[in-house]
């Protein structure tokens, strides 16, 4: 008998894809934010870093995290 | 590390995220799922960083520092054409970076002298965009200048330790070293940012 390729394709429920696809357009954001407040040197610069972009990566990185979580449930 | 580095670490971890976003379906299998821990993960926590600690540098930055409107008039007296003031002297002669001028000498050369600097920095944003912005006269340091952050530099130079003023009386440079005679408000290098007085200043002009 063989033994099934490591691989192989696993399914997964469609709202870990849709969380996997939010998290990423989270990080996307928060990326966005952090690369024009690096092209600027100004105070507001770093307060958008901190308070916007920060949270918003901060938010796709647990939002993924919970996608992990949830998919490893029965 | 180079801020153009940064900015392009920071491009493509967002192209890597965003590959992911619009192929979720690539998680399905095991090398999607290593590529999204790696897009969604790893590589965001990396740019996160890499760009604070890049802000955290700027934030030493005398652009930084005068880019508020109430630090105009301190940034001026960087350029009195007098050698009396203890600034414009450090700044025009380069006995201190330019590009950090600012913060060379109000950072505490402590421990913790860092870190306490940058939180009245964020302090003193704070105060300029939600609180009531003082008047650039009314602005003072948190504590009396401490003879430590002069001595950064100064302490073992030949002209501070052999100078005939500081060596006037015997005890003179042991109370300097110790804090016990202020190097500012003692009446020896007493002009420091007068920026009240900067409408008499002539100002020095640095040759292109």
């Amino acid at each position: 008998m063989e033994a099934p390729a490591a691989e192989a394709s696993v399914i997964q429920p469609p709202d870990v894809e849709r969380r996997i696809k939010w998290a990423s357009f989270l990080i996307v954001a928060g990326l966005l934010i952090q690369l024009g407040s690096l092209l600027v040197i100004h105070p507001l610069a770093f307060v958008a870093f901190l308070c916007v972009g920060c949270p918003l990566i901060a938010a796709g990185i647990v939002l993924y995290l919970v996608s992990l979580v949830t998919a490893a449930k029965p | 590390m180079p801020a153009s580095v940064i900015l392009v670490f920071c491009f493509g971890a967002m192209l890597i995220a965003l590959f992911i976003g619009f192929r979720s379906r690539l998680t399905r299998s095991r090398e999607g799922k290593m590529l999204a821990f790696i897009a969604l993960f790893a590589l965001p926590i990396m740019a996160a960083w890499a760009g604070f600690s890049e802000h955290m540098e700027r934030a030493e930055s005398t652009k930084f520092c005068l880019s508020c409107h109430v630090m105009d008039g301190f940034g001026k007296s960087l350029y009195i054409d007098d050698p009396s003031y203890i600034p414009a002297a450090h700044f025009q002669n380069n006995r201190i970076p330019r590009d950090q001028a600012c913060y060379t000498c109000h950072t505490n050369y402590t421990m913790f002298g860092t870190v306490t600097a940058k939180m009245h920095g964020l302090r003193h944003l704070w105060v300029q965009y939600v609180g009531t912005v003082p008047k650039p006269e009314a602005i003072k340091l948190y504590d009396s200048y401490n003879n430590r952050e002069c001595l950064h530099c100064h302490l073992g130079a030949r002209d501070f330790e052999g100078g005939t003023t500081h060596n006037k009386t015997a005890d003179r440079l042991s109370l300097v070293k110790s804090n016990k005679l202020s190097c500012i408000s003692s009446g020896c290098h007493e002009f420091v940012h007068d920026v009240a007085s900067l409408k008499d200043a002539t100002f020095w002009k640095e040759k292109p």
